[in-house]
């Protein structure tokens, strides 16, 4: 079928001395790039640059810039280009420094503007950093699951007096639990607490953690769950640390929390920090 | 710091790292399920090896029971109209004064 929206003859191809220079592809007239990014971290600014070989056999190049949502929602832009073939282009960063697993981007080609414009080739997907920008034709497109992914030290919520911890994996994340750690305080109430930390899928339990040392009156222990850990508990300091899985990943949605036997109302939980590996789940 | 009024939890909304933090209501704790049992909100199932109710101690670790007000700040989905929306907004927040910061520089 004819394409109506090509008004131009093709570009003649880029060429050096007569041989053909691999280049990206092809754009129509109605042809742009989408940019989608998955971001987490607040303030980032990308930049969008890509160099054309239009049909008039100019090369051109296109700047504009890209402003990824902070919660790891999709964001997308539209970079208008001449037809022509693109020789390539790069995403970096221009704001802030992103960590691998906090900046996931996504280049495709698409026909038309709007955001219901039609993907038809996908260019490059992978992270951005402040050092390590996206470049654009690629052959193979990162998953966002893929590498070392960006090391968090969280604070999480310290429950109300007689109430659990619950620390949830976000929306478009994935993490792996390396290390968790709380005080619990046992009130004067006469009682033998085991505290428990469980990890579940948002409903199921998959994992059942017990503290090996119970917990009487007015005692305050370390609790420290984490990989690689013997299973320890040394009175003098009230501290116990208690072995996690090792390579523990948790889709969006997974908790972990304790379920203490035996808890009283005055007990309490307090300093919730925990360490994780963290992924765009972009999901 | 917010506190959310659902289950009494404190929690900063945004982390250290200058990410965003979402809450989410932990399940109920023994005692809880217990004055709701007693209040009879909640019944037990029948355990699957002895055939009678299970106790609470006991059901509280096979399921989490769930305040029916429970805030979850996550969001719905990570595109479309659910990016826009956290999964459930409770009985909401009130604001409360920031803890002392994990780092205090001291003067000379």
């Amino acid at each position: 079928m004819a394409d109506p929206s090509s008004s131009v003859a093709p570009a003649s191809v880029p060429s050096r001395g007569g041989v053909w220079a691999s280049t990206g592809p092809y754009l129509r007239m109605d042809e742009d790039l989408r940019i989608t990014s998955y971001n987490a971290l607040a303030s980032v600014v990308l930049s969008v640059r890509a160099r054309m070989y239009e049909a008039d056999g100019r090369v051109t190049d296109s700047i504009d810039s890209h402003t990824p949502n902070t919660n790891r929602t999709a964001a997308t832009s539209i970079v208008r280009t001449a037809e022509g073939w693109l020789l390539g282009g790069e995403v970096f960063v221009s704001s802030a420094a992103p960590l691998i697993g906090q900046t996931f981007v996504v280049v495709e080609v698409v026909r038309g503007e709007s955001t219901a414009a039609i993907a038809t080739q996908l260019l490059a997907a992978g992270y951005v950093t402040a050092k390590q920008p996206l470049l654009f034709p690629q052959m193979f497109a990162q998953s966002s699951l893929d590498g070392a992914g960006a090391l968090r030290s969280i604070t999480g919520t310290t429950p109300a007096a007689g109430a659990e911890i619950s620390e949830t994996v976000p929306t478009g994340a994935r993490w792996e639990l390396l290390a968790f750690q709380t005080t619990f305080t046992a009130s004067a109430a006469v009682a033998t607490r085991i505290p428990i930390l469980f990890v579940d899928d948002g409903a199921n339990i998959f994992s059942r953690l017990y503290c090996g040392t119970t917990i009487t009156a007015s005692q305050a222990w370390f609790l420290l769950w984490g990989q690689g850990l013997p299973n320890v508990s040394e009175a003098n300091t009230k501290t116990q640390q208690i072995a996690l899985e090792t390579g523990l990943r948790l889709a969006a949605g997974a908790r972990i929390r304790t379920s203490t036997t035996a808890i009283q109302g005055a007990d309490q939980y307090s300093a919730v920090q925990y360490l994780v590996r963290e992924w765009i789940e972009g999901a | 710091m917010l506190k959310c009024t659902a289950c009494g939890g404190t929690y900063m909304p945004t982390t250290a790292d200058g990410l965003q933090y979402f809450h989410r209501c932990p399940p109920l704790t023994l005692a809880e399920l217990i004055a709701k049992v007693q209040a009879n909100k909640v019944v037990l199932p029948n355990d699957p090896v002895t055939g009678v109710p299970e106790t609470p101690d006991v059901a509280i670790t096979r399921r989490s029971y769930e305040r029916a007000n429970l805030r979850d700040e996550n969001l719905q989905a990570t595109s479309g109209a659910g990016a826009k929306l956290i999964k459930a907004v409770g009985d909401g927040t009130t604001t409360l004064p920031d803890p002392a910061p994990s780092t205090v520089m001291v003067p000379k």
